[in-house]
């Protein structure tokens, strides 16, 4: 197996790291991080594994056969530096996984840099569309869903999809999954497909291609569950912070008949009273109760809320995060990082299935 | 309900009666709800029955039945005082730092009487201390290790008059580009503009430093504080040179980095000064601040004279007429913007949404998060929530580089209603509060003395301030 590097590392590629036994044709062997952005030193730990981050490049790329190019989380990569960085893993003879797809020019001026030979793109599915665009209307998808939707960005949901995935394959379950993010193909899950974030292309449309997108794969792939990601933040926050009001998740749940809901959110001061009303809120907006929620270990900073009216997060850890659904004694509530939350979530979600047929 | 009634009332029932303050201006009369943070106009009878426990009318009740009905007049206060962030305080101060504020001299080649350094502040006295860059070195690396969730990060170098050490600056900044790989860090510093010299805007024009040059108006009046030291001679002659030469060589640079800030000696004139400052095209395209000399540590209070508080109050009407008028960037009073930053406060504040009621467990505003926006390290390595505090106090003392912050002394700044308790909670200036930890010190330690006494200003100050925004928003003002 070839040795994989992460760059540049972040808190949102934990979730690569902690399940990195599902990445396929890789072997992690290292993280790397921008010395400025303060995680040097910090430790994931996946199974028995812990890895460091180190802000050495160009140390860490020498033990490594590829470098994975991830998308930047709260802190964005310099122009100049990535490019610095893509020319050094080129001349190095690296194999180049560049999922950035957020920069469509950067992610062109990528392309172009990286030989052909070293070159992993976002993998085109290259599912094709049996019914096509002439049958304008969705079709039946016959096999459970469970969709993984965020109240906010940046609240674990791949974290999630990876655990429910492993837990269900570990139970024997064929699963489709298809996620919120890009360059999940190379831990067997779908990426996100980029037609519903592209401008040009109507509501409506989205919803009968996203289905259709899903209705081939389950053709194709007889599942007996699809695990499906959700992009973005499902309600709006306040005026100035609205997560695109929810458009996006309204148009995927158009498309796919859900059958179990997991929301991940934010911890917040006075969850307990807060909890009911999210999900009411889901309830009215989108039709569908939560079934369970994950309490991702961020909250928000109230600091520049009022002053700036601009939302940054502040993360926690899993103590804390984990102090905090014990006070909360909901059996709703959980973190699914740990691994008997994550079980529990599993047999809810079949007892559901169960129950529904 | 007036003051009697308030006390009879507690008396009987052990509770402090509705949490509100009423306020009038020459126009109407207002009712500030503490619970419900909303401010708005009552009849002049409503106004009576509360102040001074007048008897309603019949039509009196019934508002007061209304406004109860509405949620208004809640007796709700704060019981357990705990500042909401407490329990977060720790990864706010190992996550969330953006500014780090570097004390690389203490030296100054002025000698400004009003300065906190020139011998008349209880907590500071000019020297020839400097920080060693090996100690400014590891302040970087702290603020780089303790950032990960800040957007953006800055460094402030801090004197004394810090272009002493511009060598050390420079080191400074090359050594944060370089550790700070993959970040952008704003570089900033104030100075008497003095050694604003040519061959140093180079390398400040290309760091993109935000510089705020101290003026304090025309020559006579600026020269009659900030004289070169060791010499009668005033600095105004100098710092207008050089900051005729830095618009000549870098006029974009001039435009957007440079900002004044004026420190006004209440014995002079404001129409003077402010003239001066808004008047003289040389400032006409930048930002201009200003200050009255601070009274934090004093050891002799500033007397005023004759014209300067009528012509400061001027000054302010005609600001808010100009934000009226929607050219509050663009007129003669536009020195006095950052005077509408707290009335602006209160519409932010305001445009959160009415608040149910106060809760049980909570703090009066006032106290910063120390060292998280903003962590001092003086030039002998101590850390201090920001450059007003006493250096001289262990009162403010949050830890050094070599033993780190003191995480329960942060939590202690934080919680500072804790050491006045009972004057807080039925104080009805409780969310606006601005008393920090530079009010509480009496140059040992935290002293709820000392807090009292800055209460009663505090509370004119808040009250004036929510007029101002009465006033203004009742005159159809956009708050935005």
């Amino acid at each position: 197996m070839e040795q994989l590097m992460i760059y540049p590392y972040h808190r949102g590629c934990e979730a690569l790291v902690r399940h990195q036994d599902m990445l396929q044709d890789w072997k992690l062997a290292g993280l790397a991080s921008p010395k400025g952005w303060g995680l040097g030193n910090d430790t994931v730990v996946s199974g028995t594994k812990e890895y460091t981050v180190e802000t050495d490049y160009e140390t860490v790329l020498k033990r490594c056969d590829g470098v994975w190019f991830v998308e930047d989380g709260s802190l964005k990569l310099p122009p100049a530096l990535l490019e610095k960085r893509l020319q050094q893993a080129i001349a190095g003879g690296k194999r180049i996984i560049y999922t950035r797809l957020a920069d469509t020019e950067a992610y062109e001026n990528a392309v172009r840099m990286i030989p052909e030979t070293l070159r992993i793109l976002p993998v085109d599915t290259g599912i094709s569309d049996p019914f096509g665009m002439s049958a304008a209307y969705c079709m039946d998808i016959h096999t459970p869903v469970v969709a993984v939707m965020g109240l906010e960005e940046n609240t674990e949901k791949l974290e999630v999809q990876l655990a429910l995935r492993k837990a269900f394959q570990k139970r024997g379950y064929r699963v489709l999954s298809v996620s919120s993010g890009t360059g999940t193909e190379l831990l067997g899950m779908y990426s996100f497909p980029d037609f519903m974030l592209k401008p040009g292309i109507g509501e409506a449309e989205k919803i009968i291609r996203y289905n259709h997108r899903i209705a081939a794969l389950e053709k194709q792939e007889e599942p007996e569950l699809i695990i499906a990601g959700i992009p973005g933040g499902a309600l709006p926050f306040n005026r100035y912070n609205h997560n695109g009001y929810g458009m996006l998740q309204y148009e995927i749940l158009e498309a796919l008949p859900v059958d179990y809901l997991v929301l991940c959110l934010p911890w917040q001061p006075d969850l307990h009273k807060r909890l009911q009303e999210i999900g009411m809120d889901i309830k009215n907006k989108y039709q569908i109760t939560p079934g369970a929620y994950h309490l991702a270990a961020i909250t928000q900073d109230t600091v520049d809320l009022v002053s700036e009216k601009q939302r940054e997060f502040l993360t926690l850890d899993r103590h804390f995060i984990r102090t905090k659904i014990k006070e909360e004694n909901d059996p709703h509530l959980l973190d699914v990082t740990e691994e008997k939350s994550c079980d529990s979530l599993t047999e809810d979600i079949i007892n559901c299935l169960s129950e529904q047929e | 309900m007036g003051n009697n009634e308030k006390k009879e009332y507690r008396k009987q029932t052990g509770q402090g009666g509705p949490f509100i303050h009423v306020m009038q201006t020459s126009r109407q009369k207002y009712l500030y709800d503490v619970n419900t943070n909303e401010v708005f106009g009552i009849s002049d009878e409503l106004y009576e029955y509360f102040k001074e426990g007048r008897p309603l009318d019949e039509s009196g009740r019934e508002s007061l039945h209304r406004l109860k009905e509405q949620g208004y007049l809640k007796e709700n206060r704060t019981r357990i005082v705990e500042h909401p962030l407490t329990e977060l305080l720790e990864y706010y101060l190992n996550y969330k730092m953006s500014h780090l504020v570097l004390q690389v001299t203490q030296s100054c080649n002025l000698r400004c009487e009003y300065c906190v350094y020139s011998g008349a502040y209880h907590n500071r006295g000019h020297s020839e201390q400097r920080m060693p860059f090996e100690m400014a070195k590891k302040g970087i690396e702290y603020l780089i290790a303790h950032s990960r969730d800040s957007g953006r990060i800055g460094i402030s170098f801090y004197g004394g008059e810090p272009l002493l050490a511009f060598d050390l600056i420079q080191d400074c900044v090359e050594y944060s580009k370089r550790e700070a790989e993959g970040r952008r860090v704003d570089f900033h510093f104030t100075t008497n503009g003095t050694l604003l010299t040519e061959e140093k805007l180079p390398f400040l024009v290309e760091n993109q430093f935000s510089i705020l040059i101290s003026l304090d108006g025309p020559e006579p009046i600026h020269d009659r504080h900030r004289k070169f030291a060791g010499s009668s001679k005033g600095s105004h002659q100098t710092v207008i040179q050089n900051i005729k030469r830095i618009r000549a060589l870098y006029p974009e640079f001039y435009r957007s980095n440079i900002r004044f800030n004026t420190v006004l000696d209440p014995q002079n004139s404001f129409a003077d000064v402010e003239q001066y400052m808004t008047g003289e095209e040389l400032f006409r395209e930048n930002r201009l601040l200003c200050n009255i000399i601070s009274d934090m540590y004093v050891k002799r209070q500033s007397v005023y004279g004759e014209v300067f508080p009528a012509e400061y109050e001027y000054g302010i009407c005609s600001h808010y007429l100009a934000m009226l008028e929607g050219c509050e960037e663009d007129h003669r009073f536009r020195m006095l913007q950052n005077y509408a930053g707290q009335i602006k406060r209160i519409a932010e504040m305001s445009q959160v949404g009415r608040q149910e009621c106060l809760s049980e467990r909570g703090h009066r505003g006032g106290p910063c998060l120390p060292g998280v926006r903003k962590l001092f390290l003086s030039a002998d390595g101590f850390f201090y929530p920001c450059e007003q505090v006493s250096e001289s106090s262990k009162a403010s003392l949050l830890g050094s580089l070599e033993s780190g912050l003191d995480l329960e002394k942060a939590g202690a700044l934080l919680n500072l209603e804790r050491y006045t308790p009972e004057m807080c909670r039925d104080c009805w200036a409780y969310r606006y509060c601005n008393i920090c930890i530079a009010r509480a010190d009496d140059g040992e330690r935290i002293s709820a003395s000392y807090i009292g006494r800055s209460c009663a200003f505090m509370r004119e100050s808040v009250e004036n301030d929510l007029l101002d925004y009465c006033t203004l928003r009742d005159l159809g003002y956009d708050f935005g």
